[in-house]
């Protein structure tokens, strides 16, 4: 989930001109990690579109992630067992 | 849980405390024209000072009830005025800056009645430039200036007319993931 979620990213910041951190780890606040707020929301639509879900329609409460790290984990927590 | 609500309350007491700590943040304060850190003091006389500015709205974001940043316009005179935003808490849903971007636009022209929004940007901060380009912000300048700490950094000037924005809201909204304009329809001012 991580390397599809690294992969994602890169290609929304090549595809809006924007500049990815070159050391991102799962440590790195995602408002510091380069993606604006549009390339967040493309990358939640496009990873919709590649994992079929969305985990922040799934949540009973709300919880959002603050780094790399984080959002993977929700990712990975709402994966089809 | 669908889409997180998004609500625009005035400052209250309790939440002065959390808003000078953001605002003190370097994230925040860097992008700020006064970029110096605010004393407790200086906070509470700012908050005692909010009913008496007709010139200045602030509003705090309240993200599915929790308060995660700030929503502000300052010079509101002669149906003109500035806005800025910033989202103080780093754990947000995927998306807020856009939330906050769709709400500035609504706020300005529906409860304040302004005919023309500015927005203004450090040129080295390319996260709202794009989404102001986005929006269709129109960039009309640049010039050079100083930070109240005396850092020298150049401002970049976009406006936005009533007109364009009640012409072009359906089609903007349109151009966004389908979350954000559902989250959108949930947007609300106190």
């Amino acid at each position: 989930m991580k390397d599809k979620i690294l992969v994602l990213m890169s290609e929304i910041a090549a595809e809006n001109g924007v500049q990815l951190r070159q050391d991102i780890t799962d440590a790195t606040v995602l408002l510091d990690s380069g993606l604006d707020s549009l390339g967040f929301a493309i990358l939640v639509a496009r990873l919709e579109e590649e994992v079929g879900f969305d985990p922040f329609t799934l949540m009973d409460e709300p919880v959002y992630p603050q780094t790399l790290g984080e959002l993977v984990a929700i990712y990975d927590r709402f994966l089809p067992r | 849980m669908t889409r997180p609500t998004s609500r625009f309350v005035p400052v209250e007491a309790e939440i002065i405390e959390r808003i000078r700590q953001w605002r003190n943040s370097d994230r925040v304060r860097s992008n700020m024209l006064d970029d110096t850190l605010i004393s407790e003091s200086q906070q509470l006389a700012w908050f005692r000072g909010l009913p008496l500015a007709s010139d200045r709205h602030y509003r705090v974001f309240l993200q599915s009830g929790r308060p995660v940043g700030m929503l502000y316009f300052a010079e509101i005179a002669d149906g003109e005025c500035k806005w800025g935003c910033y989202l103080g808490e780093e754990s947000v849903w995927p998306g807020s800056g856009l939330l906050l971007e769709i709400a500035a636009l609504d706020y300005a022209f529906g409860i304040l009645g302004v005919r023309q929004l500015v927005a203004e940007v450090f040129s080295d901060n390319p996260a709202p430039m794009r989404l102001h380009e986005v929006f269709g912000y129109r960039k009309v300048d640049e010039r050079e200036c100083r930070t109240k700490s005396g850092v020298q950094r150049t401002l970049v000037r976009f406006e936005y007319l009533q007109a364009e924005w009640l012409e072009a809201r359906q089609e903007v909204l349109g151009r966004l993931p389908r979350a954000i304009q559902e989250a959108a329809a949930l947007i609300q001012f106190a």
